[in-house]
């Protein structure tokens, strides 16, 4: 089987971990949409024993578009290279990958056990870290580009919830230095921080204010993919290493945390500057020196 | 600010330039703990037998995540996972351990973990998510222990050349990076979850991350709407950067 079709994404394969519900789910849907063919990557199974994958896949179709199911467990480097090896398998190549699978735990600091931490760390840094890696590899391979969107959260650098905190904040520095590894090879790699009602995070917007982010007018997951989508587009392609906050109506693009180029830096000395001592100092705050 | 002396300090070794040596030359006494301190189990046990050993422990030095320039293509996952155990799991297991001890004691201690500014600014994607670990293990367990008064802070490390859009530190000499741990390991509770940059005799506050200060705002409407529309929209944008 190879990767046909028609619209913006024609011929491209993309693969969604956590593609059967919630976020992944619109993401899987919009890029079948734009004519993409998608494999849709999710463990989650109801008790009536429909896969959400499945489920997601026969949507997809029944809208024209193609899209095949996987079930692998990204919580392993084994398993991600499999599910990645999957993809590739089912359509021939692998142009995009976006990494929505999670799960989530609310503990602190004080109540957090290694248990329930190894398993956020797995599913969610072990998970991206070891897909971004297999995808990457088939990607140069292939040599003509791609496109990732990991998934972090605002939590990482804020939330109280140790193991998805860590996991998440992890996440985000990944996605730093991957972009940076993979921009020679026309590959960008972007993170995405969502904020929407989904299975894993059901509370509404009053809840979710910190950061200086105003309330949300709409929190509905299928709103953040078009965002998504368009991180994958051809346009996009000088867009890398950005952090793009998504919530119903709302965006934002951060600046890289702890980066001080382009902000207000204010800089004290404690005795008075020689000018040398400004040459040798002030063009890395204006980043005047390249 | 407490005075160093008569307190005990749990330094997870290495010893950071000899931060741990610094409190002990202020009258501290010092634990260190080596990289076998892994599991969250072998970190409860190594505070434990602190407190068995000095009655307490009121300062928790965490480990400097390690230089790593591991690719993404290629990755060793081996040597990957080996490191983020080795800091992220036991920086966690320390502070959870140290954590307990302080509120059960009542309270008070402080908490000084160690990133690098290479954070969002390397090629090695183990230390990049290794070090923002560190900076979320800061933040979020000092909006926990705050109301405990323990104080969470964190340094970010300069490097030899420019990190992070820093300038060159113009020494490698460490007498500031050791006063500003002192300070850190005796500063008021009410000064906690702050990435402080220290390269050289360079001292630095950085801005809390992703937050919004002094935004410009823009609204694209649509389609026509009616002055009550508008300002459902606008209405919660005068709160940006009040949240």
């Amino acid at each position: 089987m190879s990767a046909t079709g028609t619209g913006r994404l024609a011929g491209r394969v993309a693969l969604v971990t956590g593609g059967g519900r919630g976020l992944g789910r619109g993401v899987a849907r919009v890029l079948a949409g734009l004519g993409a063919s998608v494999v849709v990557s999710d463990r989650f199974v109801d008790e009536a024993g429909t896969a959400a994958a499945a489920t997601v896949v026969a949507e997809i179709e029944a809208e024209g578009g193609r899209a095949a199911a996987d079930s692998g467990d990204i919580a392993s480097f084994e398993g991600a290279r499999a599910v990645v090896q999957g993809a590739v398998d089912a359509f021939g190549r692998l142009d995009i990958l976006v990494t929505c699978a999670g799960t989530y735990a609310p503990s602190t600091i004080l109540d957090v056990e290694q248990p329930e931490w190894e398993g956020l760390t797995a599913v969610h840094l072990v998970g991206h870290t070891g897909c971004l890696a297999a995808a990457a590899e088939v990607m140069r391979a292939q040599g003509d580009g791609g496109r990732i969107v990991t998934v972090s959260s605002r939590g990482g650098l804020f939330g109280p919830q140790t193991a998805y905190s860590g996991a998440k904040a992890a996440i985000m520095g990944l996605t730093t230095a991957a972009a940076r590894e993979l921009e020679p090879d026309g590959i960008t790699v972007n993170c995405l921080l969502p904020s929407a009602l989904t299975q894993l995070f059901p509370m509404d917007a009053s809840r979710r204010r910190f950061g200086g982010m105003p309330l949300s007018l709409f929190m509905e997951a299928d709103d953040i993919a078009p965002v998504v989508a368009y991180l994958c587009l051809d346009e996009a392609s000088g867009v890398t290493g950005r952090f793009v906050y998504a919530s119903g109506a709302d965006l934002a693009v951060y600046e890289p945390p702890l980066r001080v180029e382009g902000h207000t830096t204010f800089v004290r000395r404690t005795r008075p500057w020689t000018v040398d001592e400004v040459a040798d100092y002030l063009p890395s705050l204006l980043r005047a020196d390249g | 600010m407490q005075e160093p002396a008569g307190r005990t300090v749990l330094v997870a070794g290495p010893d950071v330039s000899g931060a741990g040596a610094a409190l002990q030359a202020l009258g501290s006494s010092i634990v260190i703990v080596g990289p076998e301190t892994s599991s969250f189990a072998d970190c409860d046990a190594a505070v434990a037998d602190a407190v068995a050993a000095h009655g307490s422990v009121d300062v928790l030095l965490l480990p400097v995540p390690p230089r790593s320039s591991a690719r993404i293509a290629q990755l060793d996952a081996g040597e990957w996972r080996a490191g983020i155990d080795a800091v992220t799991r036991r920086s966690t297991g320390l502070l959870r351990a140290f954590a307990r001890h302080r509120v059960s004691a009542g309270g008070g201690g402080h908490v000084v973990s160690f990133a690098s500014s290479a954070v969002f600014d390397s090629d090695g994607v183990g230390q990049a998510s290794m070090n923002a670990a560190v900076l979320s293990l800061t933040s979020g367990a000092s909006a926990t222990l705050a109301p405990h008064g323990i104080a969470v802070n964190c340094i970010v490390l300069g490097g030899p050349e420019r990190q992070g859009g820093m300038p060159r530190p113009d020494t490698d000499d460490d007498a500031a990076l050791l006063a500003l741990v002192a300070h850190l390991a005796s500063v008021e509770p009410s000064f906690t979850g702050r990435y402080l940059y220290c390269g050289g005799r360079d001292i630095g506050l950085y801005a809390m991350p992703l937050t919004i200060e002094q935004a410009h705002l823009l609204v694209r409407l649509p389609e026509p709407v009616g002055p009550d529309e508008l300002g459902a929209v606008l209405a919660p944008l005068a709160e940006v950067g009040q949240a």
